[in-house]
């Protein structure tokens, strides 16, 4: 049973790529319709496999110590280091899985000048997102996300929208800092150590004989955090974000800003964390007060924007702070929220700039205030963002609510200061996100003689509203079951000595 | 000398014996023939894959051995490095010579005799040997920087070459002097490799060996030895200055890797010195690496900035070579550096031979602004300008990343860590310049009114390097285990 399990994360993994090499392949030959329907059905595969592979993390979480589905010696024999899931990574598989199906979803309806090419990257990027995810080697984990960084660039400067060179080149140029300084980071950890290997089993194994001095971890952990929070959009380091994201085309703007962001807390979770404890506590302070700037400074400059894009590229910049809040606060309760929220925020956004695109599409109108009174033309459109929106400020029901809710109760014990700071974010977080739906949706309803392009609104179509579903769906489902994710979470973080420090 | 000692070991210069006898017949061939034929070109392309088995059967790779008294050590990992790269730019050359290049047999007279010299160069174990070695080599490269002579750009990269070099050779020269005036051996033992370590402490033999080492890093185009390599690289017909790049830069790091194995650092007196020669190689690792990439910034012609990027990549070289004198092990060292280099060449490589395939036999004045719509017109080479542009970028999965990371662990070995600093900086500008490329080549909008061109052979040839540059890396597991 492991086996054919193993078997089935390699295939929700090599799908997407498989995908790609078969389009390039066939390129003179592949039709854009053949192309459209190739990604869906591969991306489909690793939904499929994704979806089953969280069912039986489920059911046997408990057997499960360590990685689970570990694949075999087999492929490890070409050199290339076992796959395996855990309870930090089943649920971002999982989440990247969802998004990037929903993502090419939304592709394959939309109208897309050379569509070939552009279904090519995105089965690029979500390969790599799936496998970054699935790695249990540090370096096949970096490999696997950079993965992203050329097809986004390519497709931003081809399919943009406005100031997209500008935006692209900042955001290569930015995550390659960020990408690289973790790098180094990584290479410290594997050279300090002397393990065998990048894998993480080996690392551990390593640092049971030779721990890392409370000097070099505080460097390292220092290296980490500063590279993974470039990629990650923390506070100083956040400005590539907002610009990249409205710029991006849709779905690669949902697969960025969903999943593609969480690798850099992922990554301080599964790995900077649990093997740089020490190190990780004399930061926790300047973490905390660099994620109260995303919370808070992020948050009003939310507030201030009237491009409807920008405003959810900023909200995702300043939920992240939450995230990182709960990873300072060093508690199995807090990292558990940040993992849930992480889940639920690369839903919650990715169907936010579906639902942008959606709109700006329809209305040809960037500014939401200029906008008004949509409701009535579009019911289920607007049913949709409002959902999309109470989920992403953590109403209760989705999953958000349990990961803004768990965060901010570890931070109580961390600091009550930084927890009552925190809690106004949720406030600010509200006010925009209303006043967004309320801008957009709600007010009088435009005349057709003074605002022509805002009246004959069509509403979502039936193609249009599957990728919703699918997105709402998990958020709903991980809402009202939060078991799904946070008991095998729990009983994987609960063994991390790292998390159950009493501080 | 007494050269009644030295054994004549024709064995062990097989593969270099192929190539200059091919070179002879090449130029005769050439002589006889009338038109402008290219069957002396495909001669000259089996003598070098000819040369290339020799050079892979040859006994003497690996071997401890030297021959010719001991002249020459035995064959390196280089050989057929630099038989590749002959072989690709002999590839290009087709391309050159369709488009408008004359005297295609002559050139690959030439290039053979160029490649011998840069295997011997890098085989020495003598540094009178390596001189002249090395000028062989050199006098080729005028001789074919030249090539296109009724163009001023390329007159005008030949001279300066020429002008550089010589001043490089006199360096060279001056140092051999002063090693040989130190007098720390019996004359017959002066120059050899081995007997270096004992001169570490004398001033006279430092000041020498320091000479011979600026004047490598001429040939490397290091910091402060940098400037002349974007005007010959834009100036230099496109095959030459893809062998500039990377067979030249190749042979002078190999060899400043090589000299320095030989000298033994680690008894006692001699440590300060090891430290201050790490410390100076690092600062000219580090300030090539600035002024390579900082230089590249406000490039728009596109070979004078693979001329800068060619500075940059031969400071990560230096870094490697720096980790090196510090740790004093080899086994590495060796894959590392042979690594980074086959990299480097499959990603050059696939560039020149986009640039290659412009209109018109001067490719001097390429700017941005001829790659507009590139992806609209041609995917192949589109597609082998974003891969190849990436791995030089240093992005996963490519074999340029691979490079990058095994400099960067071996430098975290050798606790450099602020050269890292430098290193990561580096890259992360490089980014601009390399994506700057990339970006406008995905333009849409019209612009690039230069005309492409599609040859017959190109697209195996681009299909191979690209393919190896993504996935050449995996190589990387077999030999380490990471």
């Amino acid at each position: 049973m492991e086996t054919s399990f193993s078997i089935l994360l390699t295939a929700g993994v090599c799908a997407p790529f498989l995908c790609a090499a078969l389009m390039a392949l066939f390129w003179p030959c592949l039709g854009e319709k053949s192309a459209r329907s190739l990604s869906v059905a591969f991306s489909g595969i690793s939904l499929a496999s994704a979806l089953v592979l969280w069912g039986a993390y489920m059911a046997n979480y408990m057997v499960n110590i360590g990685f689970a589905f570990v694949t075999s010696e087999f492929i490890s024999g070409a050199g290339i280091p076992p796959m395996g899931l855990n309870g930090v990574s089943m649920p971002m598989f999982a989440m990247a899985a969802i998004v990037g199906f929903a993502a090419v979803l939304w592709a394959a309806k939309s109208d897309i000048k050379n569509p070939r090419l552009y279904f090519l990257l995105l089965m690029v990027m979500q390969g790599g997102l799936m496998g970054a995810f699935a790695s249990t080697n540090l370096l096949w984990m970096y490999m696997f996300h950079e993965f992203a960084l050329v097809p986004t660039f390519i497709a931003m400067s081809i399919w943009g929208g406005a100031g997209k060179r500008m935006a692209a080149m900042q955001m290569a140029v930015y995550l390659t800092l960020g990408a690289l300084v973790s790098l180094v980071g990584i290479i410290a950890i594997y050279v300090l150590t002397g393990a065998a290997s990048f894998g993480l089993q080996d690392i551990v194994l390593a640092m049971a004989s030779v721990p890392i001095s409370a000097f070099w971890q505080y460097c390292v952990f220092a290296l980490l955090l500063f590279g993974l929070g470039t990629l990650v959009s923390l506070f100083p380091f956040h400005t590539w974000a907002p610009r990249t994201y409205s710029a991006a085309p849709t779905s690669f703007a949902m697969l960025h800003a969903g999943v593609l962001k969480k690798f850099g807390l992922y990554v301080l979770i599964q790995v900077a964390v649990p093997l740089l404890p020490a190190g990780c506590a004399d930061w926790s302070y300047v973490m905390a007060v660099l994620a109260l700037f995303n919370v808070v400074y992020i948050g009003l400059v939310t507030m201030a924007q009237r491009d409807l894009k920008m405003m959810v590229s900023y909200s995702s910049v300043a939920h992240m702070g939450l995230c990182f809040l709960g990873i300072a606060s060093m508690s199995v309760l807090g990292v558990g929220g940040a993992v849930l929220l992480m889940f639920g925020h690369g839903l919650s956004v990715a169907l936010l700039f579906m639902l942008s695109n959606a709109i700006v599409n329809r209305t040809g109108e960037w500014n939401m205030f200029k906008m008004g009174g949509l409701y009535k033309q579009t019911p289920v459109l607007a049913g949709f963002f409002i959902a999309a929106t109470l989920a992403s400020l953590g109403l209760p029901g989705f999953a958000n609510f349990w990961g803004e809710f768990s965060i901010l109760m570890s931070l109580w014990s961390f600091s009550p200061a930084i927890c009552a700071v925190a809690a106004t974010g949720i406030i600010i977080s509200a006010i925009y996100g209303l006043r967004a739906v309320a801008n957009i949706f709600m007010g009088e309803e435009p005349t057709k003689e003074l605002e022509p392009k805002f009246s004959g609104i069509c509403d979502l179509t039936a193609l249009e509203k599957i990728p919703a579903v699918i997105l709402l769906a998990a958020l709903l489902f991980v809402g009202f079951y939060p078991k799904s994710i946070t008991q095998p979470l729990d009983s994987d973080l609960s063994i991390v000595p790292a998390y159950n420090q009493s501080k | 000398m007494e050269l009644q000692n030295i054994s004549f070991d024709w064995g062990s210069v097989a593969s270099e014996a192929v190539l200059f006898l091919c070179a002879v017949i090449a130029i005769v061939l050439s002589a006889f023939s009338r038109k402008e034929s290219s069957i002396v070109q495909i001669f000259a392309m089996f003598g070098i894959v000819a040369a290339l088995f020799v050079e892979i059967l040859c006994p003497t790779i690996g071997s401890g051995e030297t021959y010719f008294g001991e002249m020459l050590t035995g064959a390196s990992s280089f050989g057929c490095f630099v038989l590749v790269c002959a072989l690709l730019t002999g590839l290009m050359g087709f391309g050159y010579f369709a488009k408008g290049g004359k005297r295609g047999g002559e050139f690959m007279a030439v290039l053979m005799i160029c490649t011998a010299a840069m295997m011997l160069f890098v085989r020495a174990n003598n540094l009178m040997f390596a001189f002249i070695a090395l000028e062989c080599a050199t006098v080729c490269l005028y001789i074919m920087a030249a090539w296109n002579r009724e163009r001023a750009s390329s007159l005008e990269a030949a001279v300066k070459y020429l002008v550089v070099s010589g001043v490089s050779g006199c360096l060279f020269l001056l140092g051999i002097a002063f090693i040989y005036g130190a007098g720390l051996a019996t004359s017959r033992e002066l120059l050899y490799f081995e007997n270096f370590t004992a001169g570490m402490g004398n001033g006279l033999f430092m000041t020498g060996f320091a000479l011979v080492v600026s004047a490598v890093l001429f040939k490397v185009a290091a910091f402060p030895f940098q400037f002349w390599s974007p005007d010959v690289y834009q100036g230099a017909p496109t095959p030459v200055s893809a062998f500039f790049a990377v067979a030249s830069k190749a042979a002078g790091i190999v060899f400043i890797g090589k000299i320095f194995t030989f000298i033994d650092f680690s008894g006692g007196g001699m440590f300060d010195i090891s430290e201050n020669i790490v410390f100076t190689i690092s600062v000219i690792s580090a300030a090539t690496i600035l002024v390579g990439n900082l230089g590249a910034i406000t490039q728009i012609n596109v070979k004078r900035l693979m001329g800068f990027s060619g500075i940059a990549n031969a400071g990560y070289l230096l870094v490697a070579v720096a980790a090196l004198i510090k740790m004093g092990s080899m086994a590495f060292f060796e894959l590392t550096l042979y690594f980074y280099l086959a990299a480097y060449m499959f990603a050059n490589y696939g560039l020149f031979f986009v640039v290659n395939q412009f209109q018109g036999d001067d490719d001097s004045d390429q700017t941005f602004a001829d790659y507009r719509g590139m992806s609209r017109k041609s995917s192949l080479l589109e597609s082998s300008l974003v891969i190849n542009l990436a791995s030089l970028a240093g992005i996963p999965p490519t074999a340029g990343f691979f490079g990058k990371l095994l400099i960067l662990i071996m430098a975290w070995y050798a606790q450099l860590y602020w050269l890292m600093g430098v290193m990561v900086f580096g890259s992360v500008v490089s980014i601009y310049y390399y994506f700057g490329w990339m970006r406008a080549s995905l333009d849409f909008a019209d612009g690039g009114e230069r005309p492409l061109r599609e040859t017959g052979a190109l697209a195996p040839t681009l299909y191979a390097l690209s393919a190896s540059t993504l996935f050449f890396g995996v190589i990387v597991f077999f030999l380490v285990r990471l």
